[in-house]
């Protein structure tokens, strides 16, 4: 049997050998945990980004399913173009009469009315009629070209198609979808060959009389001499967005629609900056991990505007100004200071209160800022869908100014040192840039056609500043590269 | 190159920096593994509770108030790692050999020479229960109703399995006075 007094013994025996043993740094272990911390440390990594990588692949695996799928949509749609329409009429002079009809007149006159063919007085303007609602042209005596009918439903058409009727007779001549593009050739047969004016219908929308309005349009260009129409060639065409020229036919052409434009873009990107800071020789390393343990990154991002101009083939060539701002955390020692630490126990644990002066550092932490103007030069290629285009651009970026704001440990590992104004010693060389030179710039997007002239922007980019933010003077070379998506407006000029 | 002030390793380890990271490590490895092979049944188990340990020293250590109490706070650490591995074994209701109620009277005071790894050597043959409720009262200094919220215990199971600790080294210490004889 243990005596009492021999339980504090064996406790004091063990306590006395074993409470404070020291068996020396186990640095034969230090790997293990080294591995175990880099692999915890890659997840929270892939944690902290892991938003913005996956948004980054979901963007770029959306874009290339989207221009998968208008392609392949849109060949569909380009074969039914290229098959001959089946409501192709030619005409002779004498099938149809045109009339010349008070401009003034309301459609509201001419619901389920037929009119008077004697009120035809030249052959200027013709009857289009969508069932019972008659859509009446009159085409004013002009010389000028670039001149465009567009034929507007004021109406709500339910039904399906439009009927092109002889106005003299009523017979009808032709039938389209609702909503088709109506190429018009108007031809005279007595000339040689076939003439090369045509009119273009857009889809109906508003009814009202037509009067040749002069108007340029981007994309269609729609040319009407003073002639006299006798006859016209009606073809009827699936919607498309994307015109070509009809080499089968030579007495018909498709309106040409230029692809060159100019367009002005505005544009935000959120961006991550990733930084990387090389120690120039041996004795700068400690600096360099010291550097790179105080300083996290909080924040990045880009704004600016462009020019691209555009041409037929879609090749395209940008410039503007960008403007890029990095957002650093800075923590340091600010000094030291002591003070009484309390230790407390659990009530009823029979320990007293104790307390023990300690010294104790105060951590202070800053915001560094890093801004860069730069200049781009961007070739870029487009591929125009029906509402989207696809674009890839690559370039470069010249740097025209450099800035910053903010403090950073100073080579001595204690003092801080103003990133604005800090110098060599020896050269007076700021240690920090005011121009950066040059970056590599890259982007591919999916923009999307709001209408004719305006198109929303959504394109990841990437940018690297190819030369160090430090100057030669400087230990460390500190870079960066930037990764964002750049979002915002393209507006076509012409 | 002057050793780093402890407030910089810390700091340096808070940004991850990994220099800084093996500074405390070494700093501090010696000593805790003293405590993991205590708490261990033999050296390997020790090894992957140190390794255990430190990587929740470095994910926690922005909980820590002051440098002056590192040491302890680390220890803490150790120990509480420590727990949660017991509680996984599930050893607690291993019950003592029959043999190791000792009928000699020994005193301790001739085990004052024996060299800490033969005293090492006889905490990781007790049994688990016993170790870890021995290693909380006799050395960290809890007592047995702390013991026994921290191992999820009644207060007289831990007292009777220090008393069986106890006993086991008592044993352990006979053994080996007849092997030096």
């Amino acid at each position: 049997m243990i005596k009492n007094s021999e339980h504090h013994e064996i406790d004091k025996l063990f306590k006395k050998k074993l409470e404070n043993l020291d068996l020396g740094a186990q640095a034969h272990l230090w790997e293990r945990v080294k591995t175990e911390l880099d692999k915890n440390k890659k997840s929270s990594r892939i944690l902290a980004f892991g938003w913005f990588t996956k948004l980054f692949v979901l963007f770029t695996l959306l874009s290339f399913s989207a221009i998968l799928a208008y392609k392949f949509g849109f060949k569909e749609e380009k074969k039914s173009l290229e098959k001959p329409s089946e409501k192709t009429l030619i005409l002779s002079e004498t099938s149809i009469e045109i009339a010349n009809i008070d401009s003034k007149a309301k459609i509201n006159q001419e619901f389920n009315e037929n009119l008077n063919e004697t009120d035809i007085s030249n052959s200027s303007s013709f009857k289009i009629r969508a069932n019972n609602i008659t859509f009446n042209l009159n085409k004013k005596a002009q010389t000028t070209d670039n001149q465009q009918i567009i034929l507007k439903n004021k109406n709500n058409i339910s039904e399906k198609s439009f009927i092109l009727t002889n106005s003299k007779s009523d017979q009808k001549i032709a039938q389209f979808p609702l909503n088709s593009n109506v190429n018009l050739r108007i031809s005279n047969p007595s000339e040689e060959g076939c003439g090369n004016e045509h009119v273009t219908y857009s889809e109906a929308l508003n009814v009202s009389s037509l009067a040749i309005q002069e108007k340029r349009s981007l994309f269609n260009f729609e040319f009407i001499k003073p002639t006299t129409i006798n006859s016209f060639l009606i073809q009827s065409k699936a919607k498309a967005k994307r015109r070509k020229r009809d080499v089968n036919d030579d007495c018909f052409q498709r309106n040409i629609s230029p692809l060159s434009h100019f367009a002005l873009d505005a544009y935000y990107s959120p961006e991550i900056s990733m930084r990387t800071m090389v120690a120039k020789d041996e004795p700068s390393i400690l600096y360099t991990q010291k550097r790179a343990g105080s300083e996290s990154y909080v924040g990045a991002s880009s704004f600016g505007f462009r020019a691209s101009y555009v041409n037929k083939q879609g090749i395209a060539i940008r410039t503007g100004i960008n403007f890029c701002k990095i957002k650093e955390r800075f923590e340091f020692l600010s000094r030291s200071d002591s003070g009484w630490v309390f230790h407390t126990y659990p009530v009823g644990s029979g320990k007293p209160k104790d307390s023990t002066w300690v010294a104790m550092n105060v951590i202070e932490k800053r915001y560094n800022t890093y801004k860069f103007l730069d200049v781009p030069i961007i070739l870029g290629y487009e591929i125009d869908l029906a509402d989207f285009v696809f674009s890839l651009n690559a370039g470069l970026g010249f740097n025209i100014s450099s800035s910053y704001a903010g403090k950073v440990y100073s080579k001595d590992l204690v003092t801080t040192i103003d990133l604005s104004s800090a110098k060599s010693d020896v050269s007076s060389e700021n240690y920090f840039k005011q121009k950066i030179g040059i970056s590599i710039i890259g982007s591919f997007g999916l923009n999307y056609k709001i209408n004719r002239k305006l198109m929303l922007l959504a394109e990841p980019t990437i940018r690297y500043y190819m030369k160090p933010i430090t100057s030669s003077s400087y230990p460390i070379d500190q870079k960066y590269l930037q990764l964002g998506i750049s979002t915002g407006l393209r507006y076509r000029i012409f | 190159m002057p050793p780093m002030h402890l407030n910089e390793v810390i700091q340096g380890c808070l940004a991850g920096n990994s220099s800084s990271q093996k500074e405390l490590f070494d700093r501090l490895s010696g000593k805790m593994m003293a405590v993991c092979l205590r708490y261990s049944r033999d050296r390997m188990e020790a090894e992957d509770l140190l390794q255990e340990s430190f990587i929740k020293i470095y994910h926690n250590l922005s909980s820590i108030k002051s440098e002056g109490n590192l040491e302890m706070w680390v220890r803490r650490i150790v120990v509480n790692t420590s727990i949660k591995r017991y509680h996984k074994l599930s050893y607690q209701n291993e019950a003592p050999s029959s043999d190791m109620m000792p009928d000699v009277e020994v005193g301790m005071n001739a085990y004052d020479s024996m060299v800490y790894d033969e005293l090492l050597s006889m905490i990781n043959e007790l049994p688990d229960g016993y170790r870890i409720v021995f290693n909380l009262y006799a050395i960290e200094g809890y007592s047995h109703k702390e013991i026994a919220e921290l191992l999820n215990i009644k207060e007289g199971t831990s007292r009777s399995q220090l008393v069986k600790a106890r006993m086991a080294l008592q044993e352990k210490f006979k053994k080996s006075q007849k092997m030096v004889i």
